[in-house]
């Protein structure tokens, strides 16, 4: 199955469409941004979902799986939806993947690209929570044509990625919930990403993380809302000791309607050269903890295309494991990638 | 229309390489409108009433069978189909005089119904294959969808019984039945044959004054059924096996025999017409081990009205290496399998007493005894102590009585599979 979804390119001031090539608006004469950034259809999405999505247990067609979730012939707990997602535009991609040992993906990712600048979101539904899968993606969806939108106007990405957290709290906030079950209403964790020109600003709330991998090394980008994240800031222990801790994977904030607040934890880095910047769920770090871990396993950056790195790293947690689901965004800044294998 | 809810207890937690997924789903309808399927004219009746010999002797039976008679009339429901079969070496319609099919109740039809029956006179055998194939082709000119009959009786069948076995099997799903016998007489397996075929009961009315109050129970209860064909749909994974599906409350009765495949995977047991009314199941099933940590759907439990599902219930699986959680005995699972070797315990003993086998049916009593205190069954127990001297209810220690009533024995005997909710006592049996 596949789908493609390219946002038409709009004035950012009236919300006419424009066309491509245009330095101006022509219904209200508005200037259109650098050259190219409202050329139509090179942010263009496509998203994949993996062909061969069968039951983890018998095999047995997507189509088999009953919508309460389970497999229609053995019964194993089991959602076919977002099994394995891939998604690419331009040279930036995604893969979220459902893990091993979780019944359903809980994560959910988008990406937008537009001559050089780009955006990630990724958001992971707290398995403790009502609709934990719905939520997440209810808040990419929100929050996604929020940083499209200042991709293409070349707004203050500050600015965006606080408005892209504020749309995805309002559409987190409105999935229905029964107040009545034992786990609370749904929630997720959110980190968004913009690059644009020569600086990154990323906004987080909850584990999520964005990365930047050079040829020097890597760092996280801001830190984790969680238990863990306070215990290492504290200095008292590693991070691997705090995960591993109580209540290590405790998060301290999330979007829901339960949130605490929506003002993501905000990060602005004027990048120093070329690199790669990552956006995962926990499913990726929880085996690689450290920034030197993902240093390790992303490699030089520049020698594979971004989906083929995406998919490496979904694969390597899972080889680890799988505990959980694992999302993996990647873009590119000043690098020439190859070309996807086998293409 | 009837609102149906579901709900499952069970402990879903399987220790490594368990298999056996025990649970106990619950049916509660509500909302339901008997008197509208009444009135639509979906709902039958028939009345049959033993008219051999036997009933005139004493001859209070006859008449209290024709007290009881009317008073089941006046239940009767306006717009109800009816009719009165007297049952003998023949059966014959007594009631609608034209015989062929059924009246439609009414002022005037349900007084010509009572007049008719205060005339019911015994004399002759007893074929009650007969009675039923009468039934059956009364109901069978009948549109209704809902049909049910009550059979009184006071005596044992005198009949080939492979005749009676062939009768049944044909009426199975044309009627439901619930089946009474008067005085000590009759035959508790043979009622209890035909009522659980027909899906309904069986039971002892002592003395015949209690006929006519029994009778406007039975009616009653009759009368409140809205849905004319419930059915309980079970869904098992591939390499699953269900176990068995058994009814628990109100009364213990296996289903199991009873189950029409649909697809390789699932089967129904109908349930026959369904009221405002709370009915518990237990579903056994055997699944294909499974690693820790992976949950899978042992049984997927639907209800049907009619062809429509109208709920369901779903019975987990979760494999898990926390002894602690798998160990755990759900309290109603518990309760209701002690509740089913309850009933079990009773007919076995009743038999072995019958047979002359009193150390057995001393065991097996005693047994019963221990299950019915522990689980609060004090209707049970009220009966188990006509038929035994309990010395100490927690080890099960009785002495069968030197003086039993026969009547006694056998409503010990028809009530054994009644059951209780889990609470009734001060603790579950297990």
């Amino acid at each position: 199955m596949s789908s493609v979804s390219g946002a038409e390119a709009r004035c950012p001031e009236c919300d006419e469409p424009v066309a491509a090539g245009e330095s101006f608006c022509e219904a209200c004469g508005a200037e259109l941004g650098p050259p190219g950034a409202g050329a139509a259809g090179s942010d263009a999405v496509t998203v994949r979902e993996s062909a061969a999505t069968t039951c983890p247990s018998c095999d047995a067609p997507g189509s088999d799986a009953t919508p309460d979730g389970y497999c229609g012939q053995c019964g194993r707990r089991w959602s076919p939806a977002r099994e394995h997602e891939e998604h690419t535009a331009g040279p930036v991609a995604a893969v979220t993947d459902r893990g091993i040992d979780h019944w359903r993906n809980e994560d959910a990712v988008g990406i937008a690209w537009l001559d050089g600048r780009f955006a990630l979101v990724v958001c992971d539904g707290v398995s403790a929570s009502q609709e934990p899968q719905a939520v997440s993606q209810a808040a990419v969806d929100a929050a996604l044509p929020v940083l499209r939108e200042a991709l293409v106007g070349g707004d203050d990405p500050e600015v965006a990625v606080i408005e892209a957290a504020a749309a995805a709290q309002k559409a987190a906030a409105e999935q229905p919930f029964d107040p009545a079950q034992a786990v609370g209403p749904g929630a997720c964790t959110f980190v968004a990403v913009v690059v644009q020109d020569d600086v990154l600003v990323a906004g987080t709330l909850g584990d999520s993380r964005a990365y930047w991998v050079s040829d020097d090394g890597a760092f996280q980008i801001g830190r984790d809302d969680s238990v863990a994240a306070d215990l290492v800031a504290s200095g008292r222990v590693t991070a691997k000791e705090a995960v591993a801790g109580p209540g290590g994977h405790a998060i301290t904030k999330w979007l829901g309607v339960d949130a605490v607040d929506a003002l993501p934890r905000l990060t602005t880095v004027e990048l120093p050269g070329p690199g790669l910047i990552l956006a995962c769920s926990d499913g990726l770090w929880n085996y690689a903890p450290e920034p030197e871990d993902v240093f390790d396993l992303v490699g030089p950056p520049g020698e594979e295309s971004a989906i083929d790195l995406a998919r490496r790293l979904v694969e390597f947690a899972e080889m680890s494991g799988g505990a959980d689901n694992v999302t993996v965004a990647v873009g590119p800044y000043g690098l020439e990638l190859p070309q996807e294998e086998g293409t | 229309m009837s609102e149906f809810s579901l709900e499952v207890f069970q402990n879903e937690f399987l220790a490594d390489g368990a298999t056996t997924m025990d649970a106990i789903v619950t049916v509660t309808a509500s909302g339901g409108a008997g008197g509208a399927a009444a009135a639509a004219g979906q709902a039958a009746e028939v009345l049959i009433v033993d008219t051999s010999g036997s009933m005139s002797a004493p001859s209070t039976r006859i008449r209290a069978a024709r007290t009881a008679a009317a008073a089941a009339i006046d239940g009767i429901r306006d717009g109800v189909q009816f009719a009165v079969v007297a049952g003998g070496e023949v059966a014959t319609t007594f009631f609608p005089p034209w015989g062929t099919n059924l009246a439609v109740a009414d002022n005037v039809t349900r007084g010509q119904a009572k007049d008719a029956v205060s005339h019911l006179a015994a004399g002759g055998g007893t074929a009650m294959s007969t009675w039923l194939l009468q039934a059956a082709d009364l109901f069978a000119s009948s549109t209704a969808t809902i049909r049910h009959a009550i059979l009184l009786t006071d005596g044992e069948n005198r009949e080939d019984p492979a005749r009676l076995d062939d009768a049944i099997r044909s009426c199975v799903g044309q009627f439901q039945a619930d089946c009474r016998g008067v005085g000590t007489d009759w035959i508790v397996s043979e009622l209890r044959k035909i009522a659980s075929a027909l899906m309904g009961t069986v039971d002892i009315i002592p003395s015949p004054e209690e006929m006519e109050a029994e009778f406007q129970r039975l009616m009653e209860s009759a009368m409140n059924r809205g849905v004319a064909a419930a059915t309980l749909r079970v869904w098992c994974p591939q390499g699953a096996r269900v176990n068995f599906v058994r009814q628990v409350a109100p009364d213990v009765e296996d289903l199991t025999g009873r189950a029409v495949p649909i697809n390789p995977l699932t089967s129904d047991f109908p349930l026959g017409a369904w009221g405002d009314e709370e009915r518990d199941y237990h579903v056994s099933v055997t699944v294909p081990a499974n690693a820790v940590g992976v949950e899978m759907l042992a049984a997927r439990v639907s209800l049907l009205a009619g062809p429509d599902v109208v709920g369901q219930a779903l019975v987990r699986a979760v494999w898990t290496d926390d002894e602690a959680a798998s160990a755990r005995i759900n309290p109603e699972v518990a309760h209701y399998t002690g509740q089913a070797e309850l009933a079990a315990n009773i007919q076995e003993g009743l038999e072995a007493l019958k047979s002359g086998d009193e150390r057995t049916a001393t065991v097996k009593l005693g047994r019963a005894t221990q299950l019915a205190v522990a689980s609060g069954n004090d209707g049970t127990v009220k009966l188990l102590r006509k038929v035994v001297d309990v010395e100490d209810p927690a080890t099960g220690t009785v002495r069968i009585r030197k003086d039993i009533d026969k009547a006694d024995e056998m409503a010990l005997d028809t009530r054994s599979t009644r059951t209780v909710r889990v609470g009734s006592g001060a603790k579950a049996s297990q």
